[in-house]
């Protein structure tokens, strides 16, 4: 296996990706954030549920499509 | 303006670009960016006079390149010069569907909008993303809300508090007339110079023109929002199709620098066709080179023509407006900046009676 799979001429696009990721990165921890203080807010939960939570089948669907959402988003710099 | 909130993606996101260019602008001032002196390159440039900017820019990026800084902040800045207008169309797809239809019926009051679906595009207009904004001007149902609000309000303006519309203000307040009945603005946008005019000349009758109707559809919606009642339509600046002689302020703000310069000498010549005698023209634009140190002028011109999706902006850099205004006829002709930052550069004139 070639230990250079990407040519120096994508440097700039692993830098787009890079940025890509830290925004999309920023988005997640913004979200992360604001829900972990609405829940403790509500007493709902605690950081121990959290942190224990096994995802079901739907849930695990909609992480599916949001982590794909996601990859196509780094792809998309890198191919650009 | 319809209210609305932007979602946690878009408001997030929003937040990531104004700190990414936060962040990144502080690289300008790194020493191995700030001490590199392309003035050695550049000379200074004086309106009218041809030079070789594409081999000073790549002897300039050649030296430039040199520095992990400029580097880096050139690719902070591309990356969100390309991912803006993705970023602002994701934030409005994810807002409730309710708003398309508040934005729709904003649309309805006072202020009127024509159309002219027949109206053939200029080339250099037609299909080009300005700014390197992802679908241009109409590429999108609501690009006028998208472009006018999400772009310009919450991206540009985040930094920029109350400054681009003291601009505009400021702007509108140069022209040499105290109370104009009619004013014409070509290239319109979303309305915000509009408004300034509004705001600055409340008795005046107020008619805008643009080449989108996407953006055309918000300023209706900001005329709407306003009480007003402007007149709008879809027409080409330099052949409006308007009566001669009736507009006592013909004007246009950050609109030259967007066209080739046959374009500009046909612009001009219109606002002198449909200026009343007497009347008076006002163009609000960008600083031309003259205006600038070789630094400044090395920075612009890289920034804005060569990355920036400005593919007039050094054509308008070096053209001589005096001039050009007065081969339109103008008199009385000032370009000067405005204010201590001395922008927007504005050029004034008065069109004479007839010999």
């Amino acid at each position: 296996m070639s230990a250079n799979r990407l040519k120096p001429e994508d440097i700039d696009k692993l830098g787009d990706a890079l940025i890509a990721l830290t925004h999309e990165l920023w988005v997640l921890r913004d979200r992360q954030k604001v829900l972990e203080r609405l829940l403790a807010d509500a007493g709902v939960l605690s950081p121990d549920a959290v942190q224990g939570f096994q995802p079901d089948d739907s849930l695990n669907a909609e992480l599916s499509a949001e982590r794909e959402a996601l990859i196509n988003n780094v792809l998309r710099a890198l191919s650009a | 303006m319809t209210a609305y909130q932007l979602q946690q993606r878009g408001r997030a996101s929003i937040d990531f670009l104004t700190d990414l260019r936060g962040c990144s602008n502080r690289l300008e001032a790194d020493p191995a960016v700030a001490g590199i002196n392309p003035g050695a390159i550049f000379d200074y440039p004086q309106p009218g006079t041809n030079l070789d900017f594409v081999s000073m820019q790549a002897k300039a990026v050649r030296q430039l390149s040199d520095s992990q800084a400029f580097r880096v902040l050139r690719l902070c800045r591309e990356w969100m010069l390309a991912a803006h207008g993705r970023i602002a169309m994701d934030a409005f797809a994810e807002m409730p569907v309710a708003l398309s239809s508040a934005l729709d019926a904003a649309k309805s009051g006072g202020s009127t909008l024509q159309h002219a679906p027949d109206l053939i595009l200029p080339a250099y207009w037609e299909g080009y993303e300005f700014h390197r904004s992802m679908g241009g001007w109409d590429g999108h149902d609501y690009m006028g809300f998208v472009h006018g609000e999400l772009i310009h309000f919450h991206m540009v303006g985040r930094a920029l508090a109350g400054v681009l519309h003291a601009q505009r203000m400021a702007a509108a307040a140069a022209a040499l007339c105290d109370s104009p009945e009619r004013i014409l603005e070509m290239g319109c946008a979303s309305g915000q110079f509009t408004a300034a005019l509004a705001e600055t000349y409340p008795d005046a009758c107020i008619t805008a023109l643009d080449l989108s109707p996407r953006q055309l559809e918000q300023t209706q919606r900001r005329g709407n929002e306003q009480g007003a009642s402007w007149s709008l339509l879809q027409a080409a600046a330099e052949q409006t199709g308007l009566q001669s002689a009736q507009y006592d302020l013909v004007c246009s703000y950050a609109v030259f620098h967007e066209l080739p310069r046959a374009a500009a000498e046909q612009v001009m010549a219109e606002k002198f066709r449909l200026c009343k005698v007497g009347g008076v023209l006002l163009m609000a634009d960008v600083k031309p080179y003259s205006s600038l140190s070789a630094h400044e002028v090395w920075s612009a011109d890289f920034w804005n023509q060569v990355v920036g999706g400005d593919p007039y902006w050094r054509e308008y850099a070096m053209t001589d407006f005096i001039a050009m205004a007065k081969s339109s006829g103008f008199v009385d002709v000032v370009w000067q900046g405005l204010g201590q930052s001395h922008y927007p550069y504005v050029l004034t004139g008065r069109k004479p009676a007839p010999h």
